[in-house]
């Protein structure tokens, strides 16, 4: 299968060749506290009543891995009053690392199901405005419960097609962009059945559209996360690379001041690419006890 | 009562005033509360919008059905109130009515056809219904009409 580009044989071969050896590994489940409702003692008390376990993840500010529950936290009263919210670890990070100030104008271009949207209402506490943009109809439904669910108030949300975001006429000072992606194999068995490189490449393409309108919609000295929970350099590495050689006048990379992860590939199956890509950050699962993750820093000059 | 708007929605239970009424937008079926500077962008971006500031409710088929905000808002200044055990709790979120057995304690004097607001023991509110029965018994005391389970049953039913 591996000819065809796709199956699990011709992952592993492709991570191995970015030199990584990528084995079994299971995802450890973890939540967020909200801060707009509660306080981290308050919620490890009152889910500890229940005897549900939290371990405080050590690399974001609200992350709690579960360490231990004898029934799913996504239907509970604490849950379905917002105290919390269940999101994977790295995917706590984009939202840290653009860290925006309370009086903030942030565009959020990959909006649902909004646990980064309402993490990032929770570190403006509920000021400024975020704009958040979200392509399919579908998804719109578990947007809007979770915006209302974690009480965010700061947040409009549009059906809209983010790769238009330039015609909105608004030059944001922070932009979040947690791009559609393939996603990555922890947590999903049929991932390797599912993916190959053609779709991988279509994927980033449109990242790459979402990247060019980000450039355009931010304002200068502004600051652009990108993030995937892919582990595909195409949607990666590759499209950084893209961005510095057709945007490099108008932006720079910057590092994410992480202590997580490993830098950004620099040499992708024999290509080299600029140094500064080292500035990113790459999540292979087995190193960070995480699911695949990558994220990149972007200042506009 | 024919509910007409979210302010008459909140005069059943209480004189004072919740929100802002002229922070309140209306998009289709549901309310939004808005705050100017958000106001400002919308009326500037004139896309196609599906979320807005704070959720305040929306007409069902048959009545105006809470957010979570707004059920919490009236449970704090609401007369009439009932307490729930755990399990109590549980099958309320789960959308079940409430029976005399799971009730720990009432406030106030509750008669038959009363809304009342069900709390659980961390004072926390958790929806409302209608009483349906002259006294705590074994048996079904309040007809629920929202509790906030409805967040997971409406993004099941969007499924």
């Amino acid at each position: 299968m591996a000819s065809d580009g796709n199956g699990s044989k011709f992952f592993l071969k492709r991570y191995a060749a970015l030199g990584e050896r990528v084995s079994g590994f299971e995802l450890k489940r973890s939540i967020r506290v909200n801060t707009l409702k509660i306080s981290h003692e308050e919620i490890v008390k009152r889910l500890s009543s229940l005897g549900v376990e939290l371990k405080k993840i050590p690399f974001v500010r609200d992350g709690f891995w579960i360490e231990k529950s004898r029934f799913s936290l996504g239907a509970i009263t604490e849950y379905l009053l917002g105290y919390y919210h269940l999101q994977e670890a790295a995917s706590q990070i984009p939202a840290e690392i653009l860290n925006p100030k309370e009086d903030d104008v942030v565009l959020d271009m990959a909006a649902s199901p909004g646990g980064k949207t309402s993490q990032l209402s929770a570190i403006m506490k509920n000021k400024g405005a975020i704009v958040s943009l979200e392509l399919k109809p579908h998804r719109i439904v578990p947007l809007k419960v979770n915006l209302e669910r974690l009480g965010a108030k700061n947040v409009v949300a549009y059906l809209y097609d983010a790769r238009d975001a330039p015609k909105l006429g608004i030059q944001f000072d922070k932009i979040l962009l947690d791009a559609p992606c393939s996603g990555n194999f922890i947590g999903d068995a049929d991932w390797f059945t599912k993916r190959d490189l053609a779709g991988i490449q279509r994927s980033s393409d449109i990242q790459r559209g979402l990247l060019k309108a980000a450039v355009a919609s931010l304002k200068k000295s502004g600051t652009l996360v990108y993030s995937t929970c892919s582990l595909e350099p195409e949607e990666n590495e590759l499209n950084i690379q893209w961005l510095l050689d057709n945007f490099g006048e108008e932006i720079k990379l910057e590092e994410t001041g992480l202590s997580m992860g490993s830098a950004g590939l620099t040499n992708i199956f024999g290509k080299k690419l600029n140094d500064e890509i080292k500035k990113c950050r790459r999540f292979w699962p087995n190193k960070t006890g995480t699911q695949g993750f990558f994220v990149a820093k972007v200042r506009k000059k | 009562m024919k509910i007409s708007s979210p302010q008459e929605f909140v005069s059943q239970f209480t004189d004072k005033k919740l929100f802002d009424e002229k922070q309140l937008l209306q998009m289709g079926t549901e309310f939004f509360l808005v705050e100017p500077a958000l106001a400002e962008i919308n009326k500037k971006l004139q896309k196609q919008l599906a979320y807005i500031g704070t959720y305040l409710g929306r007409f069902g088929a048959q009545h105006f059905i809470p957010s979570v905000w707004l059920i919490e808002q009236l449970g704090k200044v609401a007369g009439k109130k009932i307490f729930v055990t755990e399990k109590g709790e549980w099958l309320f979120i789960c959308g079940r009515h409430l029976w005399g057995g799971n009730i720990t304690k009432t406030e106030d004097e509750l008669k038959k056809g009363d809304l009342a607001f069900v709390f659980n023991r961390y004072g926390e509110c958790l929806g409302y219904g209608a009483v349906v029965a002259e006294k705590l018994a074994k048996k079904a005391f309040l007809d629920r009409l929202f509790d906030i389970g409805d967040l997971i049953r409406r993004e099941r039913k969007k499924k």
